[in-house]
């Protein structure tokens, strides 16, 4: 068992032995008349549905309500729709359909005010801080207590006197850029609850914590509700949920699976909620499980380490090999290490250990990344123009510096045709297509000239079932066609129906590697949330686990 | 997003465009009034001055020059990204480049001059634009910072040559370099000081469009400024271009500075330009930086500049009082644009 998880056992007894453990009651102004409406049902958000310009579902018909005092977790996947969920509450977005209802009353939020105004904080992922103010100053800025001319001296006295109150110790006079990642999320906390908050969200809170501030984090929260605040908790982490939640809503694909007490569910169980069980995916048709070990060699990775590109986690000590044929899926949560893998593997970073590729001669990598308006496309051109932005300057395509504009204009048609790229106008604007005839671009430019190795990144995250069906398509024949392919995904799924193994990242580490098949979907989702409970796979993890730096993160 | 979310942008944009050009004449009848001038009458002296008579109209030609030369080195780099404000220090640097090939090459054959003239002042003011466009490509350097004090250093360096080696004996104790001979003046039409300067500008309009849209440099540098990540990713090197974009707009502004000395001049003296490089600046960004729309703004800015006389004789202010104006032009044009920008973004974020 590693340390991390033991870590969260501990808090997991304290928790549940005595919430009220440091609470003192007059410690907390918001709390008494509150108090005694705990257990009510407090926020409910009925039907909810969202709907993203250009198709996406992020959120179907969500039902969801939170009592007074009690921490409510929204436990999913990446994209499961759960930030989308809360910040509709927050009033970031208006919601297609549904209501949201506060102590009874029905709300409209036509802006994050107006949800401030009813008592609604929401915590983001990425704090909105500025660095280089210091504490008190970043507090100052936008909060309604503020005085017209601030006198730093007052001001940073009244903010430790309220943050005493609410448990918080902070230091006003300190620049942020010189706090830690637990500290900044303290301010960002107290100064919802400044605000007036009652009913706090918190966003992935612990994805930038130390185990030890993610301890601290949950008894305070504990603290909170106790005294009659409603908190959300989103997160994928199924051992924060039972070492936290009261409740827990399991979001999967936009839609509720279960609302349930969470001390009535085992991690498995909460694994199974959130990664699922059920195939609404056809199975391309593909021979599995057939012998690879006599193809050819096209990708060995050895002992592979890359410090931190999205922090916190770098790769470490990462090795396997990729044969003609083959489909290696890279399951885990995101953050783990993927951003990382696939940028050694594309040669945009620095790295120590080997990558051999030998077959060297000629060698094409088709590579689909997984931010596809960000990095795979550039927006404001043409079709044309993003599907030739491999080819363009090449013979034939171009004499000298003068393109031959028919040439490239006749290539795109090809390639508009052969990948159904609607509407079928080389000259149309990116920006205006639907993001599934983005990602055929990009299939398209990467995969219409047989390479030897694609790597893909989440290439059917967001993407409607046909398309995403084409998509599986598109990769499978590739494979089939003699390709290696890795396969970066956060979805399960595809992964088990697409691979002939999956390797699983926690932590930037490969903590298990499986032969993709259906009865090891549940060790899978394990796997991912860093919950190692089968012993009889080989686990690669050393025990002189590399302690990250976290402050120094960001 | 919707089709009516468009058009409410796009009117938006539109009000809010005409409401801040319309504004810096309010200001400035404001401040006229302050002193105690008729507005209407001031404003219609400019106008009929500058452009309202053959005389004011070469005048706001001659003027629309260098500023439509040195907004061009302004307009190119920003299409990788990059701000020049060094069009000043360029021009300057154009100058001495031209000087110095009158002092140092007599020699060469007369009808050669002013080819050879032209491509050593456009060398000159390339290097000048390209030590920022290196240090940024290399370095991660600010180029605003280096482009904008490489100005006071090519500023300096004039004064020096003119006060010192290249002063001219004969010049009565003046800072001036010697004349130019006439065979190393550009060429000017009828009896005007419309000079060969424009009209490289315009050609070198049509090159910057064909180059833009024909070849595969011009792709890589759309592909730049559409999204750096992109072009990073399909392995162009950014770096290059920033370099390159930064040569051309150097060499576009030592244009304005060889139109200068050779043409209105006649000689290497300090203040050949009254800050052009800043003014080409302002028009450029309030053309958006696109090289066509800067043809008019830039008539329209020497018009008024050649309007300024009129001030002077018929209300009595000094001429620099257009410099007031354009300033507060483009002032209001990037509050109007903020203004725009930040709602464009909440509308965005709430959507």
């Amino acid at each position: 068992m590693n340390r991390e998880v033991k870590t969260h056992k501990k808090i997991n007894e304290t928790s549940t032995k005595d919430h009220t453990i440091k609470f003192n009651e007059k410690m907390l102004p918001l709390a008494n008349e509150k108090v005694k409406s705990l257990g009510k049902v407090n926020v409910r958000l009925q039907n909810i549905t969202k709907q993203f310009p250009g198709g996406v579902i992020a959120n179907q018909d969500v039902t969801c309500e939170a009592k007074t005092g009690e921490i409510h977790a929204i436990l999913g996947e990446n994209g499961a729709g759960k930030t989308t969920l809360m910040k509709i509450l927050a009033g970031f977005y208006t919601p297609n359909t549904g209501q949201i209802e506060i102590d009874g009353q029905e709300m409209v939020f036509h802006s994050p005010k107006d949800a401030k105004l009813a008592g609604i904080g929401m915590v983001h992922q990425h704090f909105s801080l500025v660095p280089a103010l210091t504490v008190g100053e970043n507090l100052a800025l936008g909060s309604p207590d503020t005085p017209f001319f601030l006198k730093p001296k007052q001001w940073n006295q009244h903010l430790v006197e309220s943050a005493e109150a609410f448990g918080f110790d902070i230091r006003p006079n300190v620049p942020v850029s010189q706090l830690s990642m637990g500290e900044r999320q303290r301010v960002e906390i107290f100064r919802m609850l400044m605000e007036g908050a009652q009913i706090l969200i918190l966003d992935e809170p612990t994805s930038i914590l130390a185990p030890k501030e993610a301890e601290r984090l949950f008894a305070h929260l504990h603290e909170f509700a106790q005294s009659g605040h409603t908190i959300f908790l989103v997160t994928h982490k199924i051992d924060h949920v039972k070492a936290t939640a009261d409740r827990v809503t399991v979001l999967r694909r936009g839609q509720v699976v279960a609302t349930q007490e969470a001390a009535g569910l085992s991690e498995a169980d909460l694994a199974e909620l959130m990664v699922g069980r059920s195939f609404e995916m056809n199975a391309p048709d593909r021979l599995k499980g057939s012998d690879l070990s006599e193809n050819e060699l096209v990708l060995n990775v050895q002992d592979l380490t890359v410090p931190p590109i999205s922090c916190p986690f770098g790769l470490t000590n990462v090795s396997f090999k990729l044969r003609q044929g083959e489909i290696l899926g890279v399951a885990g949560i995101s953050s783990n290490g993927q951003d990382e893998l696939v940028a050694a593997l594309t040669g945009t970073t620095q790295f120590e250990g080997k990558i051999h590729q030998p077959q060297t001669q000629d060698h094409r990598i088709g590579y689909i990344p997984g931010d596809r308006r960000g990095v795979g496309v550039a927006l404001p051109l043409t079709m044309e123009e993003n599907l030739n932005l491999r080819d363009f300057r090449q013979d034939g395509f171009s004499f000298g510096p003068l393109m031959n504009k028919p040439r490239l204009e006749s290539e795109a048609r090809r390639k508009i045709e052969r990948f159904g790229i609607q509407p079928a106008d080389p000259n149309v604007k990116t920006s205006t297509l639907s993001g599934g005839n983005i990602q055929k671009i990009l299939l398209a430019r990467e995969l219409a000239n047989q390479p030897d190795l694609i790597i893909a990144v989440n290439p059917t995250a967001g993407l409607d079932i046909a398309t995403v069906d084409f998509v599986h398509r598109e990769i499978t024949q590739q494979a089939d066609a003699g390709a290696a392919v890795l396969l970066v995904s956060e979805d399960l799924d595809e992964l088990i129906v697409l691979c002939d193994r999956i390797a699983v990242l926690f932590e930037g580490h490969i903590v298990g590697s499986f032969d993709a098949a259906l009865e090891v979907r549940n060790s899978i989702g394990l796997a991912m949330s860093g919950i190692d409970t089968f012993h009889k796979q080989e686990v690669q993890r050393e025990q002189s686990n590399p302690v990250m730096e976290f402050s120094e993160c960001n | 997003m919707q089709l009516s979310n468009w058009i409410n942008r796009w009117d938006r944009q539109r009000i809010y465009a005409v409401v801040s050009l319309l504004a810096a004449p309010l200001l400035m009848a404001v401040l006229l009034r302050a002193v105690g001038k008729n507005p209407a009458s001031t404003f219609w002296a400019v106008i009929v001055s500058g452009f309202g008579n053959p005389l004011g109209l070469t005048e706001a030609i001659t003027r629309m020059t260098p500023i439509f030369l040195c907004a061009l080195a302004v307009a190119i780099p920003t299409r990788a990204g990059l701000y020049n404000i060094g069009g000043e220090g360029q021009l300057h640097c154009g100058a001495i480049a031209a000087t110095a090939l009158v002092l140092y090459a007599p020699w060469l054959p007369h009808f050669m001059m002013i080819p050879f003239i032209i491509l050593v002042a456009m060398i000159g003011g390339a290097l000048w634009g390209i030590i920022p466009g290196l240090l940024r490509a290399r370095f991660q350097v600010n180029e605003i910072l280096v482009s904008l004090m490489l100005n006071y250093v090519a500023i300096f360096f004039v004064e020096h040559l003119v006060h010192g080696p290249w002063k001219d004996p004969d010049a009565l104790g003046w800072p001036y370099s010697v004349p130019f001979p006439e065979w190393a003046v550009l060429p000017t039409f009828g009896n005007s000081n419309i000079h060969l300067g424009i009209l490289l500008g315009f050609i070198a309009v049509g090159l910057v469009y064909f180059i833009l849209r024909y070849t595969t440099w011009g792709r890589s540098i759309r592909l730049i400024e559409a999204n750096p990540r992109t072009a990073r990713y399909a392995h162009i090197s950014t770096a290059r271009y920033i370099v390159i974009l930064m040569a051309v707009g150097g060499a576009m502004a030592a244009l304005a500075g060889l139109g200068e000395v050779s043409v209105i001049q006649n000689r290497l003296r300090p203040g050949i330009s009254p800050g052009y490089g800043y003014t080409g600046f302002l028009v450029a960004w309030l053309a958006r930086n696109n090289p066509i729309a800067i043809i008019p703004v830039a008539f329209f800015v020497g018009g008024i500049y050649s309007g300024a006389d009129a001030l002077q004789l018929t209300a009595g202010l000094p001429s620099s009082t257009v410099d007031i104006f354009v300033g507060l032009t483009f002032l209001t044009f990037l509050i109007g644009e903020s203004l725009w920008r930040t709602k464009a973004t909440l509308v965005e974020e709430t959507k």
